[in-house]
């Protein structure tokens, strides 16, 4: 289904419940009544079209958001993208570790368990960790950057220079890493490691793990697909204006 | 990952209607295939070079008017079954080079149908292997990523050649859904292919 700006949004969460946390990092709160996504974007001061487009492609993954994403500001897909960071470690991240603290084998011979899972979502962790903090630190600003070099037409000498190494050519690829990280974990709990004491909390756990990817996928194919290829066209035409 | 045991499904046809009608028809019939759709003859052709579907459901249109040997035309693998999409009338005779025709206008039981015949034509198919079909080779290099090693001390410990590490290692990630060298740690692990000191 297509979600446009006429639908209620009390109406389109029931219909796809995944959606609640990507209506969340709009800074939507509950208790919105019967209103439309228009008129929420327009009290909320939230850019209509570019809600639209995320919460669509979410909610469908054949639907193609690339060519109508990049009419929006950069600012704007940094502004979304720095949420779902906060959201992935303040959230996401501690409570699928919190889950994982609860599991219990008793048996001798599965006592390594704990701490095998555990070491592994620990690095995966740092691995998100340290990738998200890179973004903040160097990419995103770096595409601030970029797009205010655009709008205001000056370069200034240092910018020059980052322009001629940019930091966004070399970065690809660290997505696939992370993402395989969790299709491990997944499959290790589904296939191989030998189930704990408490199954609900595997259940939990796994429930959680495929939310995350999903959302981390959404995230990484708007990086990957959005806001890169979209630096780069500016970066040329930057560069051809020296 | 059972990338090798899945059914690949392309359906080419111009009509998205179409496309869509035999999709839902083919995910009643086989939930776990896998279906890629192309709308244009560059679009087949591409798909086409990078993998080998079980079964093209191609519209005859699609290849506007040449009517050559269509399989030799797009470097259809031997093995992949071909079945024709066909207007409102169904052919009497066997349209050359297919396998197999559907026509639009049947009802869901007769395509299915169809579409059973020509699977049941397709070689076997065996389940996601486990671990015991890892073979020796596998196990060692396998053995050797859980320990840390990277591929180039893995070969010259091996005596092969880095590039077969590497197709040992891919080898291995899809008999085991595992991609990582920390989850293939995990796993050997947990089946004592090494142990934790
Ligand atoms: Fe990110
Ligand atoms: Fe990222």
């Amino acid at each position: 289904m297509l979600i446009s700006e006429k639908h209620k949004l009390a109406d389109i969460i029931p219909h796809d419940f995944r959606l609640i946390p990507i209506i969340a990092r709009f800074d939507i709160p509950f208790g919105f009544g019967d209103k439309t996504i228009h008129q929420i974007c327009e009290e909320k001061n939230i850019n209509l079209y570019f809600f639209l487009e995320i919460i669509n492609a979410f909610h469908d993954q054949n639907y193609k958001p690339d060519k109508q994403l990049q009419k929006f500001s950069l600012t704007v897909t940094v502004d979304y993208l720095l949420k779902s960071h906060r959201y992935y470690k303040a959230e996401k991240i501690p409570y699928i570790n919190h889950l994982i603290e609860k599991l219990i084998w008793t048996k001798p011979e599965h006592v390594k368990n704990k701490s095998l899972i555990t070491k592994f979502f620990t690095q995966y962790k740092n691995e998100v960790e340290t990738h998200t903090k890179f973004e903040e630190k160097i990419i995103y600003p770096y595409v601030l950057e970029v797009e205010q070099a655009m709008l205001t037409n000056s370069i200034s000498d240092e910018f020059k220079h980052k322009l001629s190494n940019s930091p966004v050519a070399k970065y690809k690829g660290e997505h696939e890493e992370l993402n395989a990280a969790l299709f491990d974990l997944k499959n290790i709990i589904i296939k191989y490691l030998p189930p704990a004491d408490n199954s609900e909390i595997t259940i939990r756990i796994l429930t959680e793990i495929f939310r995350l990817e999903e959302d981390m996928k959404d995230h990484t194919h708007i990086e990957d697909k959005v806001l890169i290829p979209k630096v780069q066209n500016i970066e040329n035409e930057l560069l051809n204006r020296l | 990952m059972s990338v090798h045991t899945k059914l690949l499904f392309i359906i080419a046809d111009k009509s998205y209607l179409i496309r869509s009608g035999i999709r839902k028809i083919l995910e009643d019939y086989r939930p776990d295939a896998e279906i890629r759709e192309t709308e244009t003859m560059i679009g087949l052709k591409q798909a086409l070079r990078s993998t080998a579907p079980d079964v093209l459901l191609c519209n005859v249109k699609i290849f506007g008017k040449t009517s050559g040997n269509i399989r030799k035309d797009l470097n259809i693998n031997i093995n992949s079954k071909l079945i024709a999409i066909v207007g409102s009338m169904r052919c009497n005779e066997k349209i050359s080079f297919f396998d197999e025709q559907i026509c639009i206008d049947e009802d869901k039981a007769t395509i299915t149908e169809t579409l059973n015949k020509i699977v049941e034509t397709l070689p076997e198919r065996t389940d996601t292997p486990d671990t015991s079909d890892l073979t020796e080779r596998e196990r060692d290099v396998l053995r050797e990523v859980a320990l840390g090693k990277s591929n180039k001390e893995i070969a010259d410990y091996l005596n092969i050649s880095t590039h077969t590490v590497i197709s040992h290692r891919k080898n291995i990630s899809n008999k085991l859904g595992i991609k990582t060298a920390s989850g293939l740690t995990v796993y050997a692990i947990l089946n004592n292919i090494i142990t934790l000191n």
